[in-house]
């Protein structure tokens, strides 16, 4: 289990259910404070043919936030044989787009909107 | 405050301190005082006892060496008054002999009397009463010597004499041996003296050294309750440089930390008020809207106080019009530089002939993504461009291209369509290769149709119970407003939203473009 948290959000990946999921507020500055979770990410994608990523607890994510899911879906896309399923909720107001923008990055992923 | 009171208390402690520590010292003198005044009244008293005994003794001594020696006297004037009168013949002088050797005898009761009144020992008291008999025989045998001396009769005294001398010799020897007691009685009471003397000393010694041992006791505990406080002080007086030094510390930590922010404050609303500026002043203005030919416009935005980023276009060209909305994300100057760019990539491009809505976009994201990258900074945006072409008589058609907000086309006839854009492009500036996702779709338009333009600032406007303003209560008011020239229309919908936000904050740039084919 690699976690990466603080008072307003947690990222957990867990790489014997091949899962990271999202929770909280991620309001980080720039792509240098996001590095540690696009680390995380793409440890992730190294280690694993099959990841889950659950964002349906994560209530906001910034443009930053958004810029580095896009960066870590077009490197999950360049890896030959590797499935990413996508779960977010219909009910916070940024995902629908931006995971729908996930997906044409990477037209295989399988997005699930609770 | 709090530096004050603790103040006001440390001087409270010292003052107390001091006091206790001048307590302590008057205290150790008293005491001191007290036992070295006891111990000399022991001694003193001791010495005045023993001098007195001593002075008795002493007066008691002289008393009894001069009434044995007045006996002894007395006896002895006597034998020589009666061998005096054994060798005269003279009657008077005989007679006086007789008188004086009365006036002894008186001289020698006198002095027994006194010697008896003194303070004697048994054995010496017993003396004199055995003497006494002794005394009486001899006094017997002097008297029948005296009255044959008065008679004349010498001859036959002679025996007489020689009894009364023996006697008296033995008396004399008594008397001497009783002297020799009485002096070795003497030397006791010396030695008795000696001893109460060095026994007082040894008391004036052990008391002395009692008292020395007492007040150096007294003295250290003096010195050690000085110190212990003097250690209280230090440690009070550390403490409160501790504090003061901390309070110091963060004195300044807190004015520096408010400089910082004031300056920080100072920059960042100087920012905002320079990207609201950016944001505002590249604005196409009223007269360049109304020279689009075919085509009613109104533009409206209001930049927020937090967030700000929203920008519009209307470029003319030939044959109609580049029309563009985006917003940029987050505030400030970094958003208004964004802001800027975006608008000089696509007026600059739409100098290009036959340039494409789409690969504008393409170029617009490139350019973006680059320049944000050096700019180390995340700023993306949406970016919907509209070109405008007119056709013969009252047609047109708009070709639209980029990922916005949905597009509302209200029909001449009141029929609403909305066209969603999600498809038709990508965030600009999120990635470079993004140019898959561009794509350009057209519609057509006839004369009184209304295109509306916005951004998510009217949908997501917020009323106090924090509900949002939604699309459907937006396309309501469309509805219900279609036909109105451009500008009263979005002065309309302006207004709604106005009412709808009522005292609430405005969160977001609003932004709004009404077009009305004519």
């Amino acid at each position: 289990m690699n976690l990466i948290e603080n008072e307003n959000y947690k990222v957990a990946y867990d790489s014997e259910h091949q899962s990271v999921v999202f929770s909280g507020i991620l309001r980080l500055g720039g792509m240098a404070e996001y590095a540690p979770i696009a680390e995380c990410l793409e440890q992730a994608v190294a280690e694993n043919s099959e990841l889950k990523l659950s964002l349906k607890a994560l209530e906001f994510l910034n443009s930053s936030g958004i810029a580095m899911l896009s960066k870590f879906v077009i490197s999950a896309r360049n890896k030959a044989e590797f499935s990413l399923q996508i779960i977010g909720s219909s009910e916070i107001p940024w995902q629908g787009k931006s995971l729908k923008n996930l997906q044409r990055l990477m037209p295989s992923l399988s997005l699930v909107l609770e | 405050m709090n530096n004050k009171s603790n103040n006001t208390k440390t001087t409270q402690q010292n003052e107390r301190i001091v006091f206790q520590q001048i307590t302590l010292v008057v205290t150790g003198f008293l005491l001191t005082f007290l036992i070295l005044g006891f111990a000399a009244n022991i001694v003193l008293s001791n010495l005045e006892e023993n001098y007195q005994k001593l002075d008795y003794l002493v007066n008691q001594n002289n008393a009894k060496a001069a009434g044995i020696t007045k006996l002894s006297d007395a006896i002895r004037d006597r034998m020589l008054i009666v061998y005096e009168m054994l060798h005269t013949d003279d009657y008077f002088e005989l007679d006086e002999l007789n008188m004086l050797f009365s006036s002894k005898a008186t001289e020698f009761l006198k002095s027994r009397e006194e010697l008896m009144a003194l303070d004697l020992t048994e054995i010496q008291i017993q003396e004199l009463v055995d003497q006494r008999e002794i005394l009486k025989k001899a006094q017997i045998a002097f008297s029948e010597v005296v009255a044959n001396a008065l008679n004349e009769k010498g001859v036959d005294s002679s025996k007489l004499v020689r009894h009364a001398r023996d006697v008296n010799a033995g008396v004399l020897n008594r008397l001497k041996i009783m002297m020799d007691n009485q002096a070795s009685l003497a030397r006791q009471d010396l030695l008795e003296a000696n001893r109460s003397y060095e026994e007082t000393r040894h008391k004036m010694y052990v008391l002395g050294a009692a008292g020395l041992i007492m007040s150096l006791f007294i003295v250290y505990y003096i010195i050690r309750q000085i110190r212990t406080q003097g250690q209280v002080l230090t440690h009070v007086m550390g403490q409160l440089e501790d504090s003061n030094t901390t309070l110091e510390k963060r004195v300044e930590k807190r004015t520096s930390e408010l400089l910082q922010t004031r300056e920080e404050n100072t920059r960042m609303s100087t920012e905002l008020e320079i990207g609201q500026e950016l944001q505002t002043v590249i604005l196409p203005r009223e007269e360049e809207l109304s020279e689009i030919e075919g085509l009613d416009i109104a533009g409206y935005m209001e930049a927020a106080d937090e967030i700000g980023g929203d920008y519009y276009e209307v470029l003319q060209h030939d044959n109609g019009a580049i029309i563009g909305i985006g917003d940029v994300t987050g505030h400030g100057l970094e958003s208004g530089i964004v802001m800027l760019m975006t608008q000089s990539i696509v007026r600059s491009q739409t100098y290009q002939e036959n340039q494409s809505i789409s690969s504008i976009l393409k170029l617009a994201n490139k350019t973006i993504h680059d320049n944000v990258s050096r700019m180390q900074s995340d700023k993306i945006l949406t970016l919907l461009l509209l070109d405008y072409k007119r056709n013969n008589g009252n047609t047109a058609t708009i070709t639209y291209s980029g990922q916005h907000e949905t597009i509302l086309i209200v029909r001449s006839n009141g029929e609403l369509e909305e066209i969603d854009t999600d498809e038709a492009g990508f965030p600009i500036g999120l990635v470079t290769e993004a140019d898959d996702y561009f794509k350009e779709e057209t519609v057509g338009l006839q004369k009184g149709d209304t295109v509306v333009l916005y951004t998510d600032g009217i949908t997501e406007a917020e009323n106090s119970e924090k509900q949002l303003y939604g699309i459907e209560r937006f396309r309501d008011v469309l509805s219900s407003h279609y036909e109105k020239s451009a500008n009263d229309l979005k002065d309309c919908i302006i207004e709604d939203v106005k009412a709808y936000i009522g005292d609430h904050k405005v969160h977001d740039d609003i932004t709004l473009v009404v077009l009305k084919q004519q």
